[in-house]
């Protein structure tokens, strides 16, 4: 079975060298892209790949890509996709979107582990002898730095991910440990399933016996009410300027009802009678 | 020129201009002081009927308050501003003088013993210190509630319109929300519950920001 599996890698890595060597022009680096993410892509799951084929691949055309490869560009669809993940938990039920959230996670999940394969294929290569020159050592470099500044941004979108832990946990099993960590978008959280009670319900306690990162997140998320508390004395220079903003200028009138030092408050800073300014008035015309 | 001659933008112009020049300019700020004193008792005055005039302020309380927060804001920000454009450097200092009162008004309803007073056996220090922790801690809470609050309004405004009716406006009634906004009560439940899930993803990536 795994032998079987093995060949057909093979026979779609050739494939996609024949096809390379067909390409011309722009086609011609997508072709090396989807040929360097084949020989990449085992691995990352352990297993051998085509390193002959690796080691033959034109320098120039590997720096060529390189030059083409957008690292910020992949990252940010990174981002939309883990947002396009929550969108789809929390508009779960309604009768559109979700599929079109879905579709955008996925391509967005896809496209940045597929360059992480390309990325593995090309440190591999640069292991078996075959060095990039001074301009394309600069160019991988900037890529990695790129998808590295992104990743600091990875624990707070993982969790948007939980609701597809089941298939998340899949790809995570399918690639081999020490390439685990990198593809967080498989592996962060990919067990906290019951975190997804942030997003679609009540029920909170549960999800926070989880883990340390499940317990922290429950505890953030329960301040999603409304603070019970009177407006501090910033909030209410803020009030008298109409600097304050309108829900929670409301939502401080709605608390004065109730709370007498709060109303006195806001009495006090109610636009008085022109007092100070007659005063002020009659001191500026005796000096 | 003597300094009670001067009026008081021109005083200003001098504690800017020897400020400026590193000099002490505590004659300047004493005599802008000295000058603002009489109109202290107006407006603490006014500040008490607000509160229904039963709780007495001491009027030199609440001037010391006021000038160690003006002193403390920093004089950079002594012309201050208001909704309206620069104020007059009085209008501005009366200004701390109202806050500053009712900030002493609040504090005694909130905290029946006066717990600021310098000769407080340690335990009531310890327990001001712990509250002036918790009262921070609130308030930061409170900020990013208020910011979380400010994204959902700009990123999903029909959510956010049924959340300040149904929790900031206390309605918490879905058929009173469902009639206001114009939708069914099923969908009011829906806004409600999206805009809390909404609003737990901003505060926690507000707070991983933070």
């Amino acid at each position: 079975m795994r032998t079987d599996r093995v060949r057909a890698v093979d026979r779609g890595q050739a494939r996609l060298r024949r096809e390379l060597e067909r390409a011309r022009g722009a086609s011609r680096f997508t072709a090396l892209g989807r040929l360097l993410v084949a020989l990449g892509k085992p691995l990352r799951e352990g297993r051998p790949t085509d390193d002959a084929m690796l080691r033959d691949l034109d320098s120039l055309d590997v720096e060529g890509w390189l030059a083409r490869v957008d690292g910020r560009a992949v990252a940010a669809e990174l981002v939309l996709a883990c947002r396009a993940a929550l969108a789809s938990s929390i508009d779960e039920g309604r009768a559109n979107g979700v599929g079109t959230h879905l579709r955008e996670t996925r391509a967005g999940l896809s496209r940045r582990d597929r360059l992480e394969s390309a990325l593995a294929a090309l440190e591999r290569r640069e292991s078996l002898g075959a060095p990039l020159s001074d301009l394309g050592r600069v160019a991988l470099r900037r890529l990695s730095k790129d998808l590295r500044t992104a990743d600091r941004a990875a624990h707070s979108l993982a969790r948007f991910l939980v609701g597809l832990n089941p298939e998340r946990r899949e790809r995570r099993d399918r690639l081999a440990p020490r390439w685990r960590a990198r593809a967080w978008w498989w592996t962060l959280r990919a067990d906290c399933d019951s975190l997804a009670i942030l997003w679609s319900g009540e029920g909170l306690a549960s999800a926070a016996e989880h883990c340390a990162d499940c317990a922290h997140d429950v505890a953030v998320a329960l301040r999603a009410t409304p603070p019970r508390r009177c407006p501090t004395a910033d909030e209410l220079w803020d009030l008298e300027d109409g600097r304050l903003p309108a829900a929670r200028l409301r939502w401080i009138e709605a608390h004065a009802r109730s709370c007498e030092a709060c109303n006195g408050a806001l009495r006090a800073l109610a636009p008085a009678p022109k007092l100070h300014d007659e005063r002020r008035s009659r001191r500026a015309g005796q000096a | 020129m003597p300094l009670r001659h001067l009026h008081d933008e021109a005083l200003l112009a001098r504690i800017d201009r020897k400020r400026a020049e590193g000099l002490d300019v505590r004659a300047e700020v004493g005599e802008l002081l000295r000058r603002w004193r009489p109109e202290v008792g107006a407006v603490v005055g006014s500040v008490q009927r607000a509160f229904g005039g039963r709780a007495a302020l001491d009027e030199d309380d609440v001037f010391h308050d006021a000038v160690a927060r003006l002193l403390d804001r920093g004089l950079d920000q002594f012309r201050g501003t208001s909704a309206s454009g620069p104020a007059a450097p009085l209008a501005y200092f009366l200004r701390i003088v109202k806050h500053a009162a009712i900030d002493r008004l609040r504090r005694r309803r909130e905290q029946p013993a006066d717990d600021t007073a310098c000769d407080d056996p340690p335990h009531e220090v310890e327990r001001g210190l712990a509250h002036a922790r918790r009262s921070q801690e609130q308030a930061d809470a409170g900020e990013l509630y208020w910011a979380a609050f400010r994204r959902l309004e700009a990123e999903h405004p029909p959510e956010a319109a049924a959340w300040d009716l149904y929790r900031h406006q206390d309605l918490e009634d879905h058929a009173e929300c469902a009639r206001r906004l114009g939708i069914s009560v099923a969908n009011s439940y829906k806004r409600i519950s999206r805009a809390q899930a909404w609003l737990r993803a901003y505060l926690l990536e507000l707070t991983d920001e933070n």
